[in-house]
């Protein structure tokens, strides 16, 4: 009784939590971004720029895996504000397939098209423009005399390409840019992003793709191939915000057009570099640019040292720095795993037991479940975010993993009951012993070591796949992880990787104790 | 106490193309109060399905069932049984309960008190010869197969029940340990006067405990009768057979 009351209590506390971090207040004003360095920054710049100029409350949900996502996630008002560029208004939300290239007339078709559609409103661009690019390893460029990107042609079959993914599959990359210049490319992969400039550095891929403002460009042994049959469109960047929001908030707008025309494209480039390069952090990058251009005063934001020691230093120095902001993702990643396992719990041991009872439903609730287990975890986390309630963030986190906990619980509940001395079962109805006398006496009991090896078991692989849940949002031990993909820092990524190895391994040591503890002596 | 008339239950075959099978056919059967009647039968001769009719383990396809005066299909199964003990082969204990706790479950779950459960559990256990300050805080495991059944019997009549089924109670135990369980058995039936019914296939043990015999074969009962109704007169070949020990007697002794 005292088990079940604390069980209880601890859901309603995490449904409290998760309630709360989402449903909040509306002078909140959530900023988010899309999961690539320069985005972030943006993001990061206009939130310090909105916290010192409006007083509203700034969420930052950043890190949102790829444009559809993030627009969706504007469009249904789950962010106010996130930073879009004009070319993939114009191909990817709005789909268009024809080429454009005069970036005005691309800016104001896009920004007609969003306000009438979408009920977004585009600001005014920050000043620079990010174009896709294709760049390409010096020595290869130099061997095989490439110069623009019509030059590939008469050397299809000697190069390696790796596209990163949204590239790939968008109109206006990989498949726009083989219409438009004719290249039937050999081999061909999807990476990435960050991972594409190692593989070119180590002379395993020669080609990729690349923004031109891209702070590794500064970095690597690469450039950027003339694109002499203007593919490209122009990709000029801009806010994009609610237009409720800006009704809402006057101020907004007014404080966002401080940083219009501020960043050219050097400046953008520098930024970047100096985040992914030169190893600070998106805050105190973001300070420094905003206190450089006088848009933030010396005092108010003096407290924000950087803290991030720069490269050179050591990984236990660095991890040791990070802590506090580890501690919290610790937090949010359990937060995650246990409401997501406490739910499976409520939901997949009494549907064990009702498949106990009615075998005809065995085959269709386990194959059903087990087809979930295959649905990749990326895109389970996906397929949630437009059902209605869930969208982006821990909820729709919670959702997917309750899914992926919910087989493994819902097997060993029905093969722990199935598995009990059908005598001893007998003999029990046949004193005069209830169903539920039976499953709460009798089953339940016996079958209390395989229904916790399944819980074990859910709650090891929760904590593993939660590390992908800050591709929506969601936080979590995730978040160092991805951001350290994206600068392409091995300690940013271990300082995420490790705390999640150890608790899983935790949780699966204490989960093996809670074991010993409820299982009867039999 | 107990009467069957003309019960039959078949049971769908596992194999499409098998018949059916008739595990009891057209069975009437009658044991007055306080009598203990054996079932005794060769394997799959069905008496263990029709010890099973009368606590509703088993419901019928035909015939009706009347314990005490009511026909059993008209009472709820859970009263029903929790007025009928219950004794089977293996004890059917509870492996993650102790002695006590197994043998008082039912006083629990009527809503008995503390006190008046524990002092019944120690009353049967002496009654069983299990002194309860060595058993009661015992799991089944540490118990020989001998004092499992004890305990099973202790357990079976925890509510003083006017009924008794046993399905092979004695079966799993060697031969020594049988014979002195069962005559503790039938000293402790002296005392009390209970309607037993109890299946066995060992015809020694069915005319030494049963003041009646019912002889079953393939689903039909073939005669009723003590030891010397069956010897004497045989109403059939099978049971002249089965009774001098020569046709398919006891497979499993």
């Amino acid at each position: 009784m005292v088990s079940r009351r604390f069980g209880l209590a601890c859901l309603a506390t995490l449904t409290l939590h998760v309630w709360a971090t989402s449903a909040s207040a509306r002078d909140t004003l959530v900023i988010g971004s899309k999961n690539f360095t320069e985005n972030r920054l943006l993001a990061e710049i206009m939130a310090q720029l909105l916290e010192t100029r409006t007083g509203l409350e700034v969420e930052r949900r950043t890190n949102l895996a790829g444009t559809l996502l993030a627009h969706s996630a504007l469009e249904s008002g789950e962010i106010d504000i996130y930073p879009e560029y004009t070319g993939t208004g114009w191909s990817v939300v709005l789909g268009r397939q024809a080429a454009i290239s005069d970036p005005l007339r691309t800016y104001l078709v896009v920004a007609e098209e969003y306000e009438k559609r979408f009920g977004i409103r585009w600001l005014q661009p920050f000043g620079f423009s990010n174009s896709y690019g294709v760049a390409i390893l010096d020595s290869t460029a130099d061997r095989l005399g490439i110069e623009r990107i019509s030059d590939l042609q008469a050397h299809q079959s000697e190069l390696t390409v790796a596209w990163s993914h949204e590239f790939l599959n968008r109109e206006d990359g990989y498949p726009g840019l083989k219409a438009a210049y004719d290249l039937e490319l050999a081999d061909v992969r999807g990476m990435e992003h960050g991972l594409a400039y190692e593989a070119i550095r180590s002379g395993t891929v020669d080609l990729t793709d690349a923004y031109t403002t891209d702070g590794k460009l500064l970095r690597f042994p690469v450039r950027v191939l003339e694109d002499d049959r203007d593919f490209f469109p122009p990709y000029d960047c801009a806010p994009v915000v609610r237009v409720e929001a800006l009704e809402q908030h006057p101020e907004l707008a007014e404080a966002l057009a401080e940083l219009a025309f501020r960043l050219p494209a050097d400046q953008m480039q520098r930024l970047n570099f100096q985040v992914e390069e030169e190893g600070r952090s998106f805050d105190a990058v973001a300070t420094a640019f905003l206190r450089q251009e006088g848009l933030l005063e010396r005092s108010t934001h003096d407290g924000q040292q950087d803290r991030a020691p720069t490269r050179g230093a050591g990984f236990l120095s660095f991890f040791w720095h990070r802590m506090p902001e580890t501690l919290e993702r610790v937090v949010e990643h359990l937060i995650l795993t246990g409401a997501a396992t406490m739910l499976a719990i409520l939901a997949a041991v009494p549907l064990g037991v009702l498949l106990s009872r009615r075998r005809r439903l065995v085959a269709p609730f386990l194959g059903a479940s087990g087809v979930i287990q295959t649905i990749p975890s990326l895109a389970l986390l996906a397929f949630m975010i437009p059902i209605p309630w869930l969208g982006l963030g821990a909820r729709s986190a919670i959702a997917a993993l309750f899914l992926y906990a919910i087989l493994p619980i819902l097997r060993n509940t029905y093969a722990g009951i199935r598995e009990v001395d059908p005598e001893t079962v007998e003999a029990a109805v046949g004193m005069g012993l209830t169903d539920a006398q039976v499953l709460r006496l009798v089953e339940l009991p016996l079958a209390a070591r395989t229904i916790m090896a399944g819980i074990r078991t859910a709650t090891v692989i929760s904590i593993g796949v939660a590390t992908l849940a800050a591709f929506i949002g969601a936080g979590g031990l995730g978040e160092p992880i991805v951001t350290g993909l994206q600068l392409n820092d091995t300690r940013l990524i271990l300082s995420g990787a490790i705390p999640a190895a150890a608790l899983a391994l935790l949780a699966d040591w204490l989960m093996g104790r809670i074991e010993e503890v409820v299982t009867p002596a039999a | 106490m107990i009467q069957l008339e003309g019960v039959g239950k078949v049971y769908a075959s596992h194999a499409n193309d098998e018949r059916p099978i008739v595990a009891v056919e057209n069975v009437s059967l009658d044991v007055p109060a306080g009598e203990l009647l054996c079932l005794i039968g060769p394997s799959g001769s069905g008496k263990t399905t029709l010890l099973k009719m009368i606590n509703r383990l088993v419901e019928p396809d035909r015939g009706t069932v009347r314990v005490g005066d009511a026909d059993v299909h008209t009472v709820d199964p859970i009263k029903l049984r929790r007025g009928i003990g219950y004794v089977i082969q293996s004890g059917g204990l509870l492996p993650h309960r102790t002695v006590a706790e197994n043998v008082g479950l039912l006083g629990r779950l009527e809503g008995w008190s503390r006190d008046s459960v524990r002092d019944r559990v120690y009353e049967l256990l002496e009654m069983v010869g299990m002194p309860p300050s060595d058993y009661a805080e015992r799991p089944p495991r540490d118990l020989s197969g001998g004092e499992q059944q004890r305990v099973g019997i202790a357990r079976a009549l925890f509510l003083d029940p006017p009924i008794i089924l046993m399905d092979e109670p004695f079966g799993a135990l060697d031969p020594v340990t049988r014979s002195q369980i069962r005559d503790e058995f039938l000293h402790l039936k002296q005392n009390m006067r209970k309607t037993i019914v109890l299946v066995t296939h060992d015809l020694g043990e069915a005319f030494h405990l049963g003041d009646r015999v019912a002889l079953l074969h393939r689903g039909r009962l073939l005669q009723v009768g003590t030891e010397n109704d069956l010897r004497q007169r045989p109403t059939d070949a099978f049971v002249e057979r089965f009774v001098s020990g020569g046709a398919e007697a006891p497979v499993h002794g």
